[in-house]
């Protein structure tokens, strides 16, 4: 996947929500628009959430975008957060063991 | 289960809460469901561009904890559930330690003090065991549209082991890294689509 395809899905993808979001709001008032507006239904009305959630991820989303938009290709690999090889090792890392050797 | 049932006086001491007083300030358990299906929403769709962004992500330590972080506060609201509301009080302590203490050890996972595997011991069980807390015990035996979501949401978290097992099995592969953000948010569209 090239970096200007992952800046635009990630760049897209709070946008995206919001728009879901609104479209529920109004399929909401549509479908049942007797019901009033207060500040307690607001709060908790998951069409309003999913808007609210979506507006919260545009403004996270952004900044990375920008970021993976002017990233090169090897910034863009997952993170590992394992101990890097030689360090001495934790006494969860026998455990580990344990678990790969039953997993194995 | 058995170790959570000696915790039964806490969570009995909670029972004697005044609601009647409390009543219009706590939210009824639908909303509740809500409020944690947008935190999962959102924690879901950071893992998705977690995935697609991988080390420029971490450049921020904050957003390399706010997965675990997120987990872990949506464990302590669900303590809090159990605080607030009255009914199956032992389900929702248990999922709330549950989902607090899966979040304490991917935490540790992700600051490099234990490895992956490790973090797994623990989470595949705990997420095993909470998809059968929720789609079993808190299904209650009725096909009502409650019940139904709530199987579903039961199976979701269940089918997560199994998909951060996949996961832990090729840690570099971005597609696997996506899927278990998908799971996330399926599970939250379910909570947000919960109607009692």
């Amino acid at each position: 996947m090239s970096m200007r395809a992952r800046a635009i899905a990630i760049g897209m993808i709070g946008p995206l929500v919001q728009g879901a979001g609104l479209l529920w709001v109004l399929a909401n008032a549509l479908l049942d628009s007797g019901r009033g507006l207060s500040l307690r239904y607001v709060s908790f009305d998951p069409a309003h959430l999913v808007l609210f959630v979506g507006i919260l991820l545009s403004f996270v989303c952004l900044p990375i975008a920008l970021e993976v938009a002017a990233a090169a290709p090897e910034d863009v690999e997952l993170e590992l957060f394992e101990r890097e090889a030689g360090s001495e090792p934790a006494p969860a890392d026998e455990v580990a063991s344990a678990w790969e050797a039953v997993t194995e | 289960m058995i170790a959570a049932a000696g915790f039964a006086p806490v969570v009995d001491a909670a029972g004697s809460l005044p609601y009647h007083q409390l009543h219009g300030y706590i939210p009824m358990p639908q909303q509740s469901h809500h409020m944690f299906g947008a935190g999962f929403l959102f924690v879901g769709v950071l893992l998705v561009v977690e995935a697609l962004a991988g080390h420029v992500w971490h450049r921020n330590r904050l957003r390399t904890l706010i997965w675990p972080a997120t987990i872990m506060v949506l464990g302590g609201g669900m303590l809090a559930v159990v605080a607030l509301d009255p009914k199956d009080k032992l389900i929702h302590f248990t999922i709330g330690l549950i989902m607090f203490a899966a979040g304490w050890v991917e935490f540790r996972h992700r600051q490099g003090e234990i490895p992956r595997r490790t973090a797994d011991l623990w989470i595949v069980p705990a997420l095993i065991a909470g998809g059968m807390e929720i789609g079993v015990f808190h299904f209650h035996g009725s096909f009502t549209s409650s019940g139904t979501v709530h199987i579903l949401m039961g199976l979701t978290a269940a089918l997560m082991a199994p998909v951060r097992v996949y996961q832990t099995r090729l840690l570099t592969s971005m597609p696997r890294h996506a899927f278990m953000g998908a799971m996330v948010i399926i599970l939250a569209f379910e909570l947000l689509a919960l109607g009692h």
